[in-house]
């Protein structure tokens, strides 16, 4: 633990690294998703398409998909956001399938019902009843791709990878060690940062029995 | 005009949908003045949901033409359209993210109305639907009751005001207990609001109880018969209507009366006929002058059915009327009942009476 004590201004300086590129990688992908997800959302042939896709990147190994990326746009942070925002896309464009699909029917009917436009209904009502279920698939994917961007340290891509990278080009299991408890950290602090956003996200359930009598 | 707004006519409407063999509705012509309930009836997949739901273009029709107030619905941009007609559906359909007087309020603010005047509009129509708007007005539909929710939905509909309503199926998921009581509680409310309404059920009880005319459905969406619940029960149009009114016809058809509406025997008469009642000191009958005691009363609000079934079970020929306080105000017999399934006129009722009571009197 004297390699902490030592190096923590760099162990941080990793993290931080790793954050964003994460944070930057999810952000893309989330404004990619979302739009695809809303375009193929209940027609089953844009579905089968899209998720074909992306489904073949997903299945794609991280390291080769990196690997592919280097030749066409070089080396460094932008083909590593590039190669996770195809990765995160097969999670997150289900994610917003489900978190529509699980729109009840009658709310929608009634809103169409009622003269609201569907552009109105698509932002007022489907969006904020998708967004529970919808941030579940959030969370798989920024835990996943938190994980991932570690292999992006292989292409100069910095962060906490790095640091495992180093730890075993130099020998050092400690250097390891450590990267590896920092993005599991990272990845579990996310994981409960987006469960609690997950629960706030519906304040209209979950109040039951305050006078629920006839 | 004003008072004539929301005449809805169907002018030979047919509805194929697309891939279907057959019309789900075949043809339909029927008008429906304004402030008039008319309730679809008919067996499952009759088609009554399609009819209504091309009132307000949630489907087209194949062919034919549907009016409101003179003016084809396809005239005016469809969510004008549906702005202008209260829509109301078995589940609801509230938005579960939003509070209960956000709900209420969403037609007025689609229309653009000032958010006081919708505040306003919302807790108003919260209060016209039995729902105290400083309880409710801010909860969540989670946090309501099923038959709390349907209330919500009626208040939703009427908010805007609309001359013409769409009910599908409505009270459906309500238990019975309590859906007759927001049957009758809508009723009261009709009578203020008069509505242009199509009520959607399956359930012929409901479509007698709520319809000023009853539109029966059958098979492959043709229109048996547009009548209303009497004429329905007295004179069916067709088999169908017949077997679909079912042998309970008698039965229903005193459901659609009450006790008030017959021609009762006034005490003063029943007493000079022998029938005189001896009360409590609450007011309540006791016993007849004969010394028989009074086994069965029944009350002035009570539906005909519901009496006759009391004297049935009471093995009563004659029961004493009560007001609301149990006190005695008139005479019922049975064939009274029965002379009032025989459309009787005054003259062989009062025959009929006569004789039950001299029948009584010497038994
Ligand atoms: N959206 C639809 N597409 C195809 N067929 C439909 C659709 N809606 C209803 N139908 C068919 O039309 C017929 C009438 O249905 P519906 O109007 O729902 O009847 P009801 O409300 O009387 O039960 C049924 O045979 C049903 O299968
Ligand atoms: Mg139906």
């Amino acid at each position: 633990m004297s390699f902490l004590a030592d190096q923590w201004p760099e162990v941080l300086r990793l993290t931080l690294e790793h954050v964003l590129l994460c944070a930057i990688a999810l952000g893309i992908a989330l404004l990619l998703a979302l739009p695809l997800g809303v375009w193929v959302h209940g027609r089953s042939s844009r579905i089968g398409i899209v998720t074909g896709i992306a489904g073949v990147l997903y299945t794609l190994p991280s390291l080769a998909l990196f690997a592919i990326l280097v030749p066409i746009v070089g080396l460094g942070v932008l083909p590593t956001v590039i190669g996770l925002v195809l990765y995160a896309q097969l999670m997150l464009v289900r994610a917003v399938v489900s978190g529509l699909d699980s729109v009840p029917e009658d709310v929608r009917d009634a809103a169409v019902g009622m003269g609201i436009d569907r552009w109105r209904i698509l932002v007022e009502v489907d969006l904020p009843l998708a967004l529970p279920v919808f941030l579940a698939g959030v969370r798989m994917a920024a835990v996943t791709v938190i994980g991932i961007a570690t292999v992006g340290a292989v292409i100069d891509a910095g962060g906490l990878g790095e640091l495992i990278l180093q730890g075993i080009q130099r020998n050092q299991t400690e250097r390891v060690v450590v990267g590896a408890l920092a993005v599991t950290a990272l990845a579990l602090g996310t994981d409960y940062g987006l469960v609690r956003l997950e629960r706030r996200s519906r304040p209209w359930v979950g109040q039951q029995g305050s006078g629920a009598a006839a | 005009m004003d008072d004539a707004r929301g005449v809805i006519e169907f002018d030979q409407v047919t509805k194929v949908y697309p891939g279907a063999t057959a019309p789900s509705i075949d043809r339909l012509t029927m008008r429906i003045e304004a402030g008039e309930i008319v309730a679809l009836v008919g067996p499952s997949g009759s088609g009554k949901t399609t009819a209504m739901r091309m009132v307000n273009r949630l489907h087209e029709p194949s062919s034919g033409t549907i009016r409101i107030d003179g003016v084809d619905n396809r005239t005016l941009p469809i969510e004008e359209l549906r702005r202008g007609i209260g829509y109301v559906i078995q589940q609801v359909g509230l938005f579960p993210h939003r509070t209960v007087l956000d709900n209420v309020g969403t037609v007025p603010a689609l229309l653009g109305w000032d958010s006081h005047r919708i505040q306003q509009r919302s807790r108003e129509l919260l209060d016209l639907v039995g729902l105290d708007p400083s309880t409710f007005g801010d909860r969540y539909p989670a946090q309501l009751s099923g038959g709390q929710r349907q209330r919500v939905g009626v208040a939703r509909a009427l908010a805007a005001d609309p001359p013409v309503m769409l009910m599908d199926e409505p009270f459906g998921a309500i238990d019975p207990l309590v859906r007759e009581q927001i049957q009758d509680e809508f009723l009261r409310m009709q009578r203020d609001v008069r509505k242009t309404i199509i009520i959607v059920t399956h359930d012929l009880d409901e479509a007698m109880r709520m319809g000023d005319r009853v539109a029966v459905l059958q098979e492959g969406g043709v229109l048996a018969q547009l009548a209303t619940p009497e004429q329905l029960l007295s004179a069916p149009a067709n088999a169908f209507v017949r077997q679909f009114v079912g042998g309970d016809a008698p039965l229903r058809r005193l459901a659609l009366a009450r006790v008030r509406e017959l021609p009762l025997i006034p005490l003063d008469v029943a007493h000079g006929q022998g029938f005189g009642l001896f009360v409590d000191a609450t007011g309540r009958p006791v016993h007849w002058a004969s010394g028989a005691p009074v086994t069965v009363t029944v009350e002035l609000e009570t539906t005909l059915r519901t009496a006759a079934g009391e004297l049935l079970a009471a093995g009563a020929q004659y029961a004493p009327v009560v007001d609301e306080l149990g006190r005695p105000v008139a005479l019922l017999t049975t064939d009274m009942l029965h002379g009032w399934l025989n459309r009787p006129t005054e003259a062989m009722l009062a025959a009929a009476v006569t004789t039950t009571l001299a029948q009584a009197h010497t038994a």
